[in-house]
Protein backbone atom coordinates (compact mmCIF):
# COMPACT_ATOMS: atom_id res chain seq x y z
CA UNK A 1 0.00 0.00 0.00
CA UNK A 2 1.29 3.54 -1.05
CA UNK A 3 0.48 6.72 0.89
CA UNK A 4 2.02 9.71 -0.99
CA UNK A 5 1.70 13.30 -2.67
CA UNK A 6 0.92 13.05 -6.52
CA UNK A 7 0.96 15.36 -9.37
CA UNK A 8 -2.25 15.74 -11.39
CA UNK A 9 -1.44 15.79 -14.84
CA UNK A 10 -5.29 16.85 -15.65
CA UNK A 11 -8.58 16.79 -14.48
CA UNK A 12 -11.38 17.35 -16.74
CA UNK A 13 -15.58 16.95 -17.24
CA UNK A 14 -16.19 14.23 -19.28
CA UNK A 15 -20.16 14.52 -18.78
CA UNK A 16 -21.80 16.77 -16.77
CA UNK A 17 -20.55 16.46 -13.02
CA UNK A 18 -18.19 13.20 -14.05
CA UNK A 19 -14.25 14.04 -13.96
CA UNK A 20 -11.72 12.41 -15.32
CA UNK A 21 -8.54 12.60 -13.50
CA UNK A 22 -5.09 11.57 -14.41
CA UNK A 23 -2.21 11.21 -11.81
CA UNK A 24 1.40 10.65 -12.26
CA UNK A 25 2.03 8.24 -9.71
CA UNK A 26 5.75 6.62 -10.66
CA UNK A 27 5.94 5.07 -7.06
CA UNK A 28 2.35 3.78 -6.24
CA UNK A 29 2.02 0.28 -6.15
CA UNK A 30 -0.25 -1.23 -9.11
CA UNK A 31 -3.59 -2.28 -8.43
CA UNK A 32 -5.79 -4.82 -9.14
CA UNK A 33 -9.44 -4.44 -11.07
CA UNK A 34 -11.89 -3.55 -8.12
CA UNK A 35 -9.57 -2.05 -5.98
CA UNK A 36 -9.59 1.72 -5.20
CA UNK A 37 -7.69 4.36 -3.65
CA UNK A 38 -8.68 6.71 -0.74
CA UNK A 39 -7.86 10.86 -2.06
CA UNK A 40 -7.41 13.01 1.13
CA UNK A 41 -9.11 16.36 0.08
CA UNK A 42 -7.28 17.55 3.21
CA UNK A 43 -9.20 21.22 2.79
CA UNK A 44 -11.59 23.13 4.73
CA UNK A 45 -13.88 21.31 7.34
CA UNK A 46 -13.38 18.45 5.35
CA UNK A 47 -11.29 15.80 7.22
CA UNK A 48 -12.18 11.96 5.76
CA UNK A 49 -10.79 10.85 2.94
CA UNK A 50 -12.65 9.81 -0.63
CA UNK A 51 -13.03 6.27 -1.77
CA UNK A 52 -12.45 6.32 -5.34
CA UNK A 53 -11.95 3.33 -7.61
CA UNK A 54 -8.99 3.02 -10.51
CA UNK A 55 -10.42 3.11 -13.70
CA UNK A 56 -7.19 2.60 -15.40
CA UNK A 57 -3.42 2.26 -14.54
CA UNK A 58 -0.27 1.96 -15.49
CA UNK A 59 3.43 1.96 -14.53
CA UNK A 60 3.19 5.83 -13.95
CA UNK A 61 -0.29 6.53 -14.09
CA UNK A 62 -3.46 6.31 -12.29
CA UNK A 63 -6.82 7.00 -14.07
CA UNK A 64 -9.67 8.15 -11.54
CA UNK A 65 -13.13 9.20 -12.97
CA UNK A 66 -15.50 10.60 -10.12
CA UNK A 67 -18.92 11.69 -9.92
CA UNK A 68 -19.82 15.22 -7.86
CA UNK A 69 -22.01 13.68 -5.13
CA UNK A 70 -20.67 15.96 -1.92
CA UNK A 71 -18.04 18.47 -0.74
CA UNK A 72 -15.25 16.12 -1.59
CA UNK A 73 -15.32 15.00 -4.76
CA UNK A 74 -16.48 18.78 -5.65
CA UNK A 75 -13.45 19.94 -4.38
CA UNK A 76 -11.38 17.18 -6.32
CA UNK A 77 -13.05 19.11 -9.37
CA UNK A 78 -11.65 22.48 -8.76
CA UNK A 79 -7.87 20.67 -8.96
CA UNK A 80 -5.88 21.28 -11.47
CA UNK A 81 -3.41 20.31 -13.78
CA UNK A 82 0.15 20.61 -12.10
CA UNK A 83 -1.65 20.80 -8.36
CA UNK A 84 -1.32 17.74 -5.40
CA UNK A 85 -3.16 14.98 -4.09
CA UNK A 86 -2.23 12.81 -1.05
CA UNK A 87 -3.53 9.14 -2.08
CA UNK A 88 -3.46 5.81 -0.69
CA UNK A 89 -3.65 2.93 -2.21
CA UNK A 90 -4.60 -0.10 -3.66
CA UNK A 91 -7.02 -0.70 -1.32
CA UNK A 92 -9.30 -3.75 -1.04
CA UNK A 93 -9.94 -7.25 -3.06
CA UNK A 94 -10.24 -7.37 -6.71
CA UNK A 95 -12.35 -9.19 -8.77
CA UNK A 96 -12.01 -12.71 -9.34
CA UNK A 97 -10.33 -13.69 -12.83
CA UNK A 98 -10.61 -17.31 -14.14
CA UNK A 99 -9.58 -18.56 -17.41
CA UNK A 100 -13.48 -18.04 -18.77
CA UNK A 101 -15.02 -18.15 -22.16
CA UNK A 102 -17.48 -15.61 -22.43
CA UNK A 103 -18.45 -13.16 -19.37
CA UNK A 104 -20.54 -10.16 -18.92
CA UNK A 105 -19.95 -6.86 -17.79
CA UNK A 106 -21.95 -4.79 -16.15
CA UNK A 107 -21.96 -0.80 -14.84
CA UNK A 108 -24.50 1.90 -14.05
CA UNK A 109 -23.60 5.41 -13.89
CA UNK A 110 -20.42 6.14 -11.97
CA UNK A 111 -20.28 2.03 -10.97
CA UNK A 112 -18.37 1.90 -14.63
CA UNK A 113 -14.62 2.92 -13.82
CA UNK A 114 -14.22 -0.31 -11.78
CA UNK A 115 -15.43 -1.97 -15.17
CA UNK A 116 -13.12 -0.09 -17.72
CA UNK A 117 -10.20 -1.72 -15.45
CA UNK A 118 -11.39 -5.03 -15.25
CA UNK A 119 -12.08 -4.91 -19.10
CA UNK A 120 -8.32 -3.76 -19.85
CA UNK A 121 -7.40 -6.81 -18.07
CA UNK A 122 -9.92 -10.04 -19.95
CA UNK A 123 -10.16 -8.28 -23.11
CA UNK A 124 -8.96 -11.60 -24.22
CA UNK A 125 -12.15 -13.24 -23.27
CA UNK A 126 -14.86 -12.71 -24.93
CA UNK A 127 -16.50 -9.71 -22.96
CA UNK A 128 -20.04 -8.48 -23.57
CA UNK A 129 -20.50 -4.96 -21.64
CA UNK A 130 -23.70 -4.41 -20.78
CA UNK A 131 -23.92 -0.02 -19.26
CA UNK A 132 -26.80 1.98 -18.04
CA UNK A 133 -26.71 5.20 -18.01
CA UNK A 134 -28.93 8.26 -16.91
CA UNK A 135 -28.50 10.46 -19.67
CA UNK A 136 -25.30 10.98 -21.08
CA UNK A 137 -22.81 8.43 -21.77
CA UNK A 138 -19.17 8.31 -20.86
CA UNK A 139 -16.05 6.31 -20.66
CA UNK A 140 -18.06 3.96 -23.51
CA UNK A 141 -15.35 4.50 -25.89
CA UNK A 142 -12.62 2.55 -23.70
CA UNK A 143 -14.41 -1.11 -24.06
CA UNK A 144 -12.75 -1.19 -27.98
CA UNK A 145 -13.71 -4.91 -29.04
CA UNK A 146 -16.16 -5.93 -26.64
CA UNK A 147 -19.96 -6.49 -27.56
CA UNK A 148 -21.33 -2.64 -25.85
CA UNK A 149 -24.88 -2.46 -25.05
CA UNK A 150 -25.67 0.31 -23.78
CA UNK A 151 -29.42 1.72 -22.03
CA UNK A 152 -30.08 5.14 -21.15
CA UNK A 153 -33.26 7.29 -20.10
CA UNK A 154 -32.82 9.80 -22.65
CA UNK A 155 -31.60 7.88 -26.00
CA UNK A 156 -30.94 11.46 -28.01
CA UNK A 157 -27.61 11.34 -25.46
CA UNK A 158 -26.41 8.51 -27.62
CA UNK A 159 -26.61 9.93 -30.80
CA UNK A 160 -23.27 11.55 -30.61
CA UNK A 161 -21.59 7.71 -30.19
CA UNK A 162 -19.09 7.29 -32.08
CA UNK A 163 -19.83 3.54 -33.20
CA UNK A 164 -17.17 2.17 -35.99
CA UNK A 165 -17.20 -1.24 -35.45
CA UNK A 166 -21.12 -1.56 -35.47
CA UNK A 167 -21.04 -3.15 -32.44
CA UNK A 168 -22.91 -0.58 -30.45
CA UNK A 169 -26.58 -1.48 -29.39
CA UNK A 170 -28.44 1.89 -27.57
CA UNK A 171 -31.45 1.12 -26.13
CA UNK A 172 -34.38 2.39 -23.52
CA UNK A 173 -34.83 0.90 -20.56
CA UNK A 174 -32.61 -0.72 -18.15
CA UNK A 175 -29.57 -2.98 -17.94
CA UNK A 176 -31.06 -5.81 -16.72
CA UNK A 177 -33.81 -5.86 -18.95
CA UNK A 178 -30.86 -5.71 -22.13
CA UNK A 179 -29.21 -8.37 -20.20
CA UNK A 180 -32.26 -10.55 -20.65
CA UNK A 181 -32.67 -10.47 -23.87
CA UNK A 182 -29.64 -11.92 -24.65
CA UNK A 183 -29.35 -15.12 -25.49
CA UNK A 184 -26.34 -16.28 -24.55
CA UNK A 185 -25.19 -17.97 -21.29
CA UNK A 186 -22.07 -16.28 -19.42
CA UNK A 187 -19.59 -18.27 -17.11
CA UNK A 188 -19.39 -15.20 -14.60
CA UNK A 189 -20.79 -11.63 -14.39
CA UNK A 190 -18.72 -8.75 -12.87
CA UNK A 191 -20.91 -5.92 -11.92
CA UNK A 192 -20.85 -2.11 -10.05
CA UNK A 193 -23.65 0.30 -10.03
CA UNK A 194 -26.25 1.21 -7.89
CA UNK A 195 -27.81 -0.97 -5.17
CA UNK A 196 -30.97 -1.40 -7.36
CA UNK A 197 -29.42 -2.59 -10.27
CA UNK A 198 -27.35 -4.87 -8.32
CA UNK A 199 -30.25 -6.32 -6.11
CA UNK A 200 -31.78 -7.03 -9.82
CA UNK A 201 -28.40 -8.56 -10.81
CA UNK A 202 -28.62 -10.65 -7.87
CA UNK A 203 -31.70 -12.19 -8.93
CA UNK A 204 -30.96 -12.61 -12.42
CA UNK A 205 -27.83 -14.55 -12.10
CA UNK A 206 -28.85 -16.70 -8.87
CA UNK A 207 -32.16 -17.86 -11.53
CA UNK A 208 -29.58 -18.18 -14.29
CA UNK A 209 -27.13 -19.88 -12.05
CA UNK A 210 -24.25 -17.60 -13.15
CA UNK A 211 -21.74 -16.88 -10.45
CA UNK A 212 -21.92 -13.11 -10.31
CA UNK A 213 -19.27 -10.93 -8.34
CA UNK A 214 -20.25 -7.39 -7.11
CA UNK A 215 -18.11 -4.78 -6.06
CA UNK A 216 -20.30 -2.13 -2.98
CA UNK A 217 -20.02 0.85 -2.25
CA UNK A 218 -19.84 2.70 1.37
CA UNK A 219 -19.13 5.86 2.83
CA UNK A 220 -15.65 4.85 4.21
CA UNK A 221 -13.16 6.84 7.53
CA UNK A 222 -10.07 4.39 7.37
CA UNK A 223 -10.10 2.34 4.71
CA UNK A 224 -7.89 0.27 6.41
CA UNK A 225 -9.92 -2.01 8.44
CA UNK A 226 -9.71 -0.58 11.58
CA UNK A 227 -12.78 2.07 11.71
CA UNK A 228 -15.36 -0.59 11.43
CA UNK A 229 -17.58 1.93 9.40
CA UNK A 230 -17.90 0.89 5.93
CA UNK A 231 -19.48 -2.53 6.17
CA UNK A 232 -22.05 -5.30 4.29
CA UNK A 233 -24.49 -7.36 5.60
CA UNK A 234 -23.84 -11.28 5.28
CA UNK A 235 -25.90 -13.66 6.65
CA UNK A 236 -22.68 -13.95 9.45
CA UNK A 237 -22.82 -10.68 10.09
CA UNK A 238 -21.23 -7.80 8.55
CA UNK A 239 -18.00 -7.51 7.45
CA UNK A 240 -15.96 -4.81 5.92
CA UNK A 241 -15.97 -3.04 2.63
CA UNK A 242 -12.84 -1.68 2.66
CA UNK A 243 -10.95 -4.98 3.42
CA UNK A 244 -13.10 -8.01 2.61
CA UNK A 245 -14.44 -6.03 -0.42
CA UNK A 246 -15.24 -4.05 -2.20
CA UNK A 247 -15.75 -7.35 -4.43
CA UNK A 248 -18.08 -10.04 -3.09
CA UNK A 249 -19.76 -12.85 -4.85
CA UNK A 250 -23.73 -12.20 -5.05
CA UNK A 251 -24.59 -15.25 -2.76
CA UNK A 252 -22.30 -14.58 0.18
CA UNK A 253 -23.82 -10.58 0.78
CA UNK A 254 -27.26 -9.46 1.63
CA UNK A 255 -28.04 -6.40 0.09
CA UNK B 1 16.14 25.41 22.64
CA UNK B 2 17.24 22.48 24.49
CA UNK B 3 18.61 19.36 23.11
CA UNK B 4 16.80 16.62 24.81
CA UNK B 5 13.16 16.51 25.92
CA UNK B 6 11.64 14.10 28.71
CA UNK B 7 8.50 13.03 27.28
CA UNK B 8 7.59 10.25 29.92
CA UNK B 9 4.60 9.96 31.93
CA UNK B 10 3.00 8.18 34.32
CA UNK B 11 -0.03 6.69 34.80
CA UNK B 12 -1.35 5.22 37.64
CA UNK B 13 1.77 3.54 38.19
CA UNK B 14 2.46 2.85 34.11
CA UNK B 15 4.75 4.35 32.62
CA UNK B 16 4.48 5.24 29.35
CA UNK B 17 7.42 6.44 26.88
CA UNK B 18 5.61 9.08 25.98
CA UNK B 19 1.94 11.20 26.61
CA UNK B 20 0.22 9.53 23.31
CA UNK B 21 -1.94 7.08 22.76
CA UNK B 22 -4.55 5.99 20.01
CA UNK B 23 -7.55 6.35 20.67
CA UNK B 24 -10.08 3.57 20.88
CA UNK B 25 -12.15 2.27 17.96
CA UNK B 26 -10.05 4.77 15.63
CA UNK B 27 -7.04 2.04 15.38
CA UNK B 28 -8.04 -1.05 15.29
CA UNK B 29 -5.75 -3.50 17.18
CA UNK B 30 -2.64 -1.46 16.19
CA UNK B 31 -1.89 -4.13 13.00
CA UNK B 32 -4.13 -2.12 10.48
CA UNK B 33 -1.31 1.33 10.90
CA UNK B 34 1.47 -0.60 11.41
CA UNK B 35 2.52 -0.75 7.88
CA UNK B 36 2.32 3.19 8.26
CA UNK B 37 4.05 3.87 11.77
CA UNK B 38 6.40 1.78 14.20
CA UNK B 39 4.28 0.88 16.98
CA UNK B 40 7.29 0.89 19.09
CA UNK B 41 6.80 4.91 19.32
CA UNK B 42 3.67 5.37 20.82
CA UNK B 43 3.10 5.68 24.33
CA UNK B 44 0.18 3.18 24.10
CA UNK B 45 -2.55 1.62 22.24
CA UNK B 46 -6.11 1.78 23.22
CA UNK B 47 -7.80 -0.90 21.35
CA UNK B 48 -11.04 -0.82 20.12
CA UNK B 49 -13.86 -1.46 22.37
CA UNK B 50 -14.02 -5.44 23.76
CA UNK B 51 -17.63 -7.04 25.16
CA UNK B 52 -17.89 -10.08 26.74
CA UNK B 53 -19.86 -11.86 23.63
CA UNK B 54 -19.08 -10.53 20.01
CA UNK B 55 -21.48 -7.79 19.10
CA UNK B 56 -22.79 -7.22 15.81
CA UNK B 57 -22.58 -3.44 15.45
CA UNK B 58 -25.19 -0.85 13.78
CA UNK B 59 -26.72 -1.18 10.26
CA UNK B 60 -24.61 1.14 7.77
CA UNK B 61 -24.78 4.12 6.68
CA UNK B 62 -22.50 4.22 9.44
CA UNK B 63 -20.50 7.57 8.87
CA UNK B 64 -21.01 10.79 8.17
CA UNK B 65 -18.46 14.32 7.93
CA UNK B 66 -19.66 17.38 9.45
CA UNK B 67 -17.56 20.46 8.97
CA UNK B 68 -14.28 20.15 11.01
CA UNK B 69 -15.86 17.03 12.25
CA UNK B 70 -17.27 13.50 11.86
CA UNK B 71 -20.25 11.30 12.94
CA UNK B 72 -20.02 7.66 13.84
CA UNK B 73 -22.74 5.22 14.44
CA UNK B 74 -20.36 1.72 14.38
CA UNK B 75 -22.16 0.64 17.80
CA UNK B 76 -18.83 -1.08 18.81
CA UNK B 77 -19.05 -3.78 16.63
CA UNK B 78 -16.11 -6.20 17.59
CA UNK B 79 -16.22 -10.19 17.42
CA UNK B 80 -15.76 -10.26 21.87
CA UNK B 81 -12.99 -10.77 24.46
CA UNK B 82 -11.91 -14.39 23.41
CA UNK B 83 -11.40 -13.58 19.81
CA UNK B 84 -9.59 -10.32 20.94
CA UNK B 85 -7.32 -12.28 23.35
CA UNK B 86 -6.33 -15.28 21.41
CA UNK B 87 -6.03 -12.94 17.92
CA UNK B 88 -5.26 -9.55 18.80
CA UNK B 89 -3.01 -9.33 22.28
CA UNK B 90 -0.16 -11.50 20.81
CA UNK B 91 0.25 -9.42 18.17
CA UNK B 92 0.35 -6.13 20.44
CA UNK B 93 2.42 -7.88 22.97
CA UNK B 94 5.64 -7.88 20.31
CA UNK B 95 5.87 -4.22 20.25
CA UNK B 96 7.10 -2.33 23.71
CA UNK B 97 4.00 0.12 23.89
CA UNK B 98 1.47 -0.05 26.64
CA UNK B 99 -1.55 -1.78 25.79
CA UNK B 100 -4.94 -0.42 26.93
CA UNK B 101 -7.54 -2.38 26.66
CA UNK B 102 -11.12 -1.08 25.96
CA UNK B 103 -14.23 -2.78 27.93
CA UNK B 104 -17.98 -2.11 26.91
CA UNK B 105 -20.77 -3.55 28.17
CA UNK B 106 -24.64 -3.39 28.16
CA UNK B 107 -25.73 -4.10 31.48
CA UNK B 108 -23.61 -4.52 34.68
CA UNK B 109 -23.47 -8.23 34.58
CA UNK B 110 -22.04 -7.99 31.21
CA UNK B 111 -18.92 -5.50 32.13
CA UNK B 112 -18.54 -8.05 35.01
CA UNK B 113 -18.38 -10.25 32.57
CA UNK B 114 -15.79 -8.94 29.99
CA UNK B 115 -13.83 -8.23 33.17
CA UNK B 116 -13.46 -11.33 34.40
CA UNK B 117 -12.74 -12.86 30.46
CA UNK B 118 -9.43 -10.69 31.50
CA UNK B 119 -8.49 -12.01 34.38
CA UNK B 120 -5.32 -14.31 34.18
CA UNK B 121 -4.38 -12.75 30.95
CA UNK B 122 -1.37 -11.32 30.63
CA UNK B 123 -0.54 -8.55 28.55
CA UNK B 124 -2.65 -5.73 29.07
CA UNK B 125 -1.13 -2.51 30.88
CA UNK B 126 -4.39 -0.72 31.53
CA UNK B 127 -8.11 -0.97 31.22
CA UNK B 128 -10.49 1.96 30.17
CA UNK B 129 -13.79 1.13 30.65
CA UNK B 130 -16.39 2.86 28.09
CA UNK B 131 -19.62 3.75 30.04
CA UNK B 132 -20.32 6.59 27.47
CA UNK B 133 -20.34 5.29 24.12
CA UNK B 134 -23.75 6.97 22.87
CA UNK B 135 -23.98 4.18 20.42
CA UNK B 136 -25.74 1.86 21.89
CA UNK B 137 -29.64 1.90 22.55
CA UNK B 138 -29.22 0.61 26.31
CA UNK B 139 -26.22 0.05 29.17
CA UNK B 140 -23.46 2.65 27.39
CA UNK B 141 -25.29 5.69 27.64
CA UNK B 142 -27.16 5.53 30.92
CA UNK B 143 -24.01 4.38 33.01
CA UNK B 144 -22.33 7.65 32.24
CA UNK B 145 -24.76 10.19 32.61
CA UNK B 146 -25.35 9.23 36.15
CA UNK B 147 -22.89 9.62 38.78
CA UNK B 148 -24.49 6.77 40.79
CA UNK B 149 -24.60 4.51 38.16
CA UNK B 150 -21.15 5.56 36.86
CA UNK B 151 -19.66 5.08 40.37
CA UNK B 152 -21.60 1.62 41.00
CA UNK B 153 -20.21 -0.07 37.21
CA UNK B 154 -16.26 1.60 38.21
CA UNK B 155 -16.98 -0.03 41.59
CA UNK B 156 -18.07 -3.42 40.15
CA UNK B 157 -15.62 -4.08 37.55
CA UNK B 158 -12.20 -3.04 39.73
CA UNK B 159 -12.49 -6.18 41.61
CA UNK B 160 -11.75 -7.95 38.72
CA UNK B 161 -8.95 -6.74 37.12
CA UNK B 162 -5.50 -7.03 37.20
CA UNK B 163 -4.54 -4.14 35.85
CA UNK B 164 -5.57 -0.16 36.75
CA UNK B 165 -8.76 0.89 35.66
CA UNK B 166 -9.30 4.35 33.75
CA UNK B 167 -12.67 5.42 32.87
CA UNK B 168 -13.91 7.20 29.78
CA UNK B 169 -16.28 9.79 30.39
CA UNK B 170 -19.24 10.73 28.41
CA UNK B 171 -19.29 14.78 27.35
CA UNK B 172 -23.28 14.13 27.29
CA UNK B 173 -23.97 15.16 30.88
CA UNK B 174 -24.76 18.41 32.69
CA UNK B 175 -21.99 18.30 35.16
CA UNK B 176 -18.78 16.44 34.25
CA UNK B 177 -17.36 17.28 37.32
CA UNK B 178 -20.11 14.96 38.99
CA UNK B 179 -19.64 11.69 36.86
CA UNK B 180 -15.55 12.15 37.30
CA UNK B 181 -16.00 12.57 41.21
CA UNK B 182 -18.29 9.15 41.11
CA UNK B 183 -16.01 7.33 39.34
CA UNK B 184 -12.81 7.95 41.57
CA UNK B 185 -15.17 7.15 44.78
CA UNK B 186 -15.80 3.77 42.61
CA UNK B 187 -12.28 3.34 42.63
CA UNK B 188 -11.19 4.58 38.69
CA UNK B 189 -7.25 4.83 38.83
CA UNK B 190 -8.08 7.49 36.31
CA UNK B 191 -10.34 8.72 33.92
CA UNK B 192 -9.85 9.69 29.92
CA UNK B 193 -11.90 12.30 28.60
CA UNK B 194 -13.94 12.83 26.48
CA UNK B 195 -16.10 10.35 24.36
CA UNK B 196 -18.09 11.67 21.16
CA UNK B 197 -20.83 13.84 21.03
CA UNK B 198 -24.22 12.87 20.11
CA UNK B 199 -24.80 14.11 17.15
CA UNK B 200 -26.73 13.59 13.58
CA UNK B 201 -26.88 14.68 10.16
CA UNK B 202 -29.71 15.42 7.51
CA UNK B 203 -29.55 14.51 3.77
CA UNK B 204 -31.70 17.07 2.96
CA UNK B 205 -32.00 16.14 -1.04
CA UNK B 206 -33.08 13.04 0.04
CA UNK B 207 -34.96 13.72 3.46
CA UNK B 208 -33.59 11.25 5.76
CA UNK B 209 -30.81 11.01 8.16
CA UNK B 210 -27.57 10.03 6.92
CA UNK B 211 -26.72 7.64 9.42
CA UNK B 212 -29.02 4.43 9.66
CA UNK B 213 -28.73 4.63 13.15
CA UNK B 214 -30.07 8.45 13.15
CA UNK B 215 -27.53 9.84 15.75
CA UNK B 216 -24.22 9.12 15.90
CA UNK B 217 -20.88 10.19 18.02
CA UNK B 218 -19.33 13.00 16.87
CA UNK B 219 -15.57 13.26 17.21
CA UNK B 220 -12.89 15.78 15.22
CA UNK B 221 -11.43 19.04 15.55
CA UNK B 222 -15.12 20.29 16.07
CA UNK B 223 -15.30 19.39 19.37
CA UNK B 224 -11.90 19.99 20.96
CA UNK B 225 -13.11 23.32 22.65
CA UNK B 226 -15.35 21.31 25.01
CA UNK B 227 -13.07 18.63 25.24
CA UNK B 228 -9.91 21.17 26.82
CA UNK B 229 -12.88 22.82 28.71
CA UNK B 230 -13.98 19.17 30.66
CA UNK B 231 -10.26 18.19 30.82
CA UNK B 232 -9.74 21.82 32.94
CA UNK B 233 -12.81 21.29 34.95
CA UNK B 234 -11.40 17.77 36.05
CA UNK B 235 -8.38 17.92 36.79
CA UNK B 236 -8.72 20.69 38.82
CA UNK B 237 -11.69 18.53 40.87
CA UNK B 238 -10.15 15.28 40.97
CA UNK B 239 -6.64 13.61 41.84
CA UNK B 240 -6.58 10.66 39.66
CA UNK B 241 -4.67 11.25 36.26
CA UNK B 242 -6.62 12.36 33.28
CA UNK B 243 -6.26 10.73 29.72
CA UNK B 244 -7.39 13.85 27.53
CA UNK B 245 -8.48 13.58 23.97
CA UNK B 246 -11.16 15.17 21.68
CA UNK B 247 -10.12 16.48 17.94
CA UNK B 248 -6.65 16.78 18.47
CA UNK B 249 -4.74 16.62 15.54
CA UNK B 250 -1.21 18.52 15.96
CA UNK B 251 1.42 18.39 18.57
CA UNK B 252 0.30 21.42 20.07
CA UNK B 253 -3.63 20.54 20.65
CA UNK B 254 -1.77 17.47 22.29
CA UNK B 255 0.34 20.46 24.27
CA UNK B 256 -2.93 22.32 25.06
CA UNK B 257 -4.79 19.51 26.62
CA UNK B 258 -1.74 18.95 28.95
CA UNK B 259 -1.71 22.72 30.13
CA UNK B 260 -5.48 22.29 30.97
CA UNK B 261 -4.52 19.10 32.91
CA UNK B 262 -4.00 15.78 30.82
CA UNK B 263 -1.41 13.28 31.48
CA UNK B 264 -1.78 11.56 28.45
CA UNK B 265 -3.38 12.36 25.30
CA UNK B 266 -5.35 9.92 22.78
CA UNK B 267 -5.71 10.51 19.30
CA UNK B 268 -8.39 9.29 17.26
CA UNK B 269 -10.01 10.83 13.97
CA UNK B 270 -6.57 12.15 13.01
CA UNK B 271 -6.03 8.45 12.35
CA UNK B 272 -8.51 8.90 9.58
CA UNK B 273 -6.72 11.68 7.96
CA UNK B 274 -3.46 10.31 8.29
CA UNK B 275 -2.58 7.12 9.03
CA UNK B 276 1.09 8.71 10.62
CA UNK B 277 -0.61 11.61 12.71
CA UNK B 278 0.25 9.65 16.08
CA UNK B 279 3.91 9.66 15.29
CA UNK B 280 3.62 13.64 13.81
CA UNK B 281 2.27 14.60 17.03
CA UNK B 282 4.78 12.68 18.97
CA UNK B 283 7.34 14.27 17.20
CA UNK B 284 5.90 18.18 17.09
CA UNK B 285 5.43 17.81 20.87
CA UNK B 286 9.30 17.30 20.73
CA UNK B 287 9.01 20.44 18.59
CA UNK B 288 7.46 22.79 20.65
CA UNK B 289 9.03 21.80 24.04
CA UNK B 290 12.45 22.48 22.82
CA UNK B 291 10.98 25.51 21.19
CA UNK B 292 9.42 26.91 24.38
CA UNK B 293 12.64 25.80 26.31
CA UNK B 294 10.70 22.78 28.44
CA UNK B 295 12.82 19.87 28.91
CA UNK B 296 9.85 17.48 30.79
CA UNK B 297 6.04 17.12 29.86
CA UNK B 298 5.40 17.48 33.80
CA UNK B 299 6.27 20.58 33.82
CA UNK B 300 3.42 21.92 31.96
CA UNK B 301 0.82 19.69 32.87
CA UNK B 302 -2.14 21.75 34.33
CA UNK B 303 -0.24 25.20 34.68
CA UNK B 304 -3.84 27.14 33.54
Amino acid sequence: MTYEKVTILSNQEISPTVFEMILQTPNFEMGKPGQFVMVYPNHGGMLLPRPISICRQTKNITMLVYKILGDGTRYMSTLKQGDSLLIMGPIGNSFEIKPHKKVALVGGGIGIPPMVFLYDTIKSQEVDVFLGFKDTHFLTTLFTDANLHIVTEDLTALKSLQNPSGNIYPKNGNVLDLLESQSQQYDEIYACGPNPMLKALCKYADKKNIPLQISLEERMACGLGACVCCVANTPQGYVKICCDGPVFYSDKVVL
Amino acid sequence: MVDNVNLSVDIAGVLLKNPVITASGTFGSGKEYSQFIDLNELGGITVKGVSHEPWTGNPPPRVAETYGGMLNSVGLQNPGAAAFISEDLPFLRKYDTKVIVNLCGHSLDEYIAVAKDFSGVFGVDLFELNISCPNIDKGGMSFGTDAATAEKVTAAVKPHLNAPLIVKLSPNVTEIVAIAKAVESGGADGVSLINTLVGTKIDIYNRKPVLANVFGGLSGPAIKPIAVRMVYQVYKNVKIPIIGMGGIMTGEDAIEFIMAGATAVSVGTANFLNPKATVNIIEEMQNFMRNQKITNINEIRGII
